[in-house]
């Protein structure tokens, strides 16, 4: 996971583009302090909170299996779930060229 | 006067002679008993199973699992047909059901069963939430008729909110990467509905507010729904403040 999601924020940085993580992790402490370094996260991330898996905003998005993805355009629209790897490169790109046709 | 006396008793009420009540109880107790006796033999057999299978790995042999069920099948079969007909089958039925595995001979004949003799059993509370995961084995046509069936035949509010939920949630479950086509979302939305409408609170409510959310909120082509929280520095921020930015939401922990 960490490889293409950082070699994605890398790719992109000079794009109107942005990865969200939502992070279920139970203990902050430790995702802040030793996560962050060894897995190099280089996107920001809302925390769920203390309960981890349970926690609201996970529940919110009926989320029940880790990872889950959504793709979301410019507008704020949803367009695309749970892509990986080249499939999300793919959905991501083709987001970016109808931003910029859209002007 | 003998003669009158046969007649009248042949003539006598069906209901339960006291002799009948000991005979049916003592016949359930020697099922649960016998039920009980082979599921803890089972679960002996897993535990050796398990057990000889992290040998085989630590030796760098492959494994495989799941084979400790295909011995005691034949044994719940037989129990099963020792108490055809009445409901003390059913915890052998229910149990070949859900752990025969690729035997699926096996698992239909115990489903058609269950469909056949005891569509009425409340039993069926405790396979409904396991009936998708036998799309597997037996194909999603199979798993459909049999909820229909037992909507249609079984009386207790308990069964059917399981049914619907089990019918509902697979629908979520089946649209990993694709979400669901059109139709099937709107008769999730109405079998999730139910469920609200037969159990109103607890898990199971709880469960089938979160999966509507999801059918009504999270499809493709709908607004994202704002989220506010902090990241994992304490500072708060939005989803919203990244509008005008393609966004991908990655839900991640590093376990």
């Amino acid at each position: 996971m960490y490889p293409h999601e950082r070699s994605l924020v890398k790719r992109l940085k000079d794009k109107p583009f942005a990865l969200i993580g939502v992070n279920s992790d139970e203990d902050l402490a430790n995702l802040r302090d030793k996560v962050r370094i060894e897995k190099e996260l280089t996107w920001r991330s809302f925390w769920n909170g203390p309960e981890g898996t349970s926690g609201p905003i996970s529940q919110a998005w009926n989320v029940f299996g880790w990872p889950t993805i959504y793709i979301i355009d410019h507008n704020g629209v949803i367009r695309a779930r749970n892509k990986r790897g080249e499939a999300m490169d793919e959905v991501v790109d083709q987001l970016l060229a109808e931003m910029e046709r859209d002007g | 006067m003998h003669r009158i006396v046969l007649t009248a008793m042949l003539l006598a009420p069906t209901a339960l002679l006291p002799a009948q009540v000991d005979a049916a109880g003592s016949k359930e107790k020697s099922a649960k008993a016998a039920y009980q006796l082979l599921t803890e033999e089972y679960s002996q057999a897993q535990t050796e199973s398990r057990r000889l299978a992290s040998i085989a790995r630590e030796a760098g042999e492959r494994v495989q699992l799941g084979q400790a069920a295909v011995a005691f099948v034949p044994r719940f079969q037989q129990a099963a047909k020792d108490y055809a007909g009445s409901e003390n089958a059913v915890q052998f039925l229910t149990w070949i059901t859900l752990n025969a595995g690729s035997d699926s001979d096996a698992t239909n004949a115990a489903l058609n069963t269950l469909v056949a003799d005891h569509i009425a059993s409340e039993a069926w509370t405790a396979l409904a939430p396991r009936l998708a995961g036998l799309s597997r084995t037996l194909g999603d046509e199979r798993v459909a008729e049999t909820m229909a069936s037992v909507l249609a035949g079984n009386p207790h509010d308990a069964v059917k909110a399981e049914i619907f939920w089990a019918r509902g949630n697979k629908v979520i479950r089946d649209a990993y990467g694709e979400p669901a086509p059109a139709d099937k979302r709107l008769e999730a939305i109405a079998d999730l509905r139910k469920v609200r409408e037969l159990i109103p609170n607890g898990d199971r409510a709880e469960a089938a507010k979160r999966g509507l959310f999801e059918l009504e909120n999270l499809q493709n082509g709908m607004p994202a729904p704002e989220i506010v929280g902090p990241d994992i520095d304490g500072v708060e921020f939005k989803l919203s403040d990244y509008r005008g930015k393609v966004v991908v939401l990655d839900f991640w922990g590093d376990w």
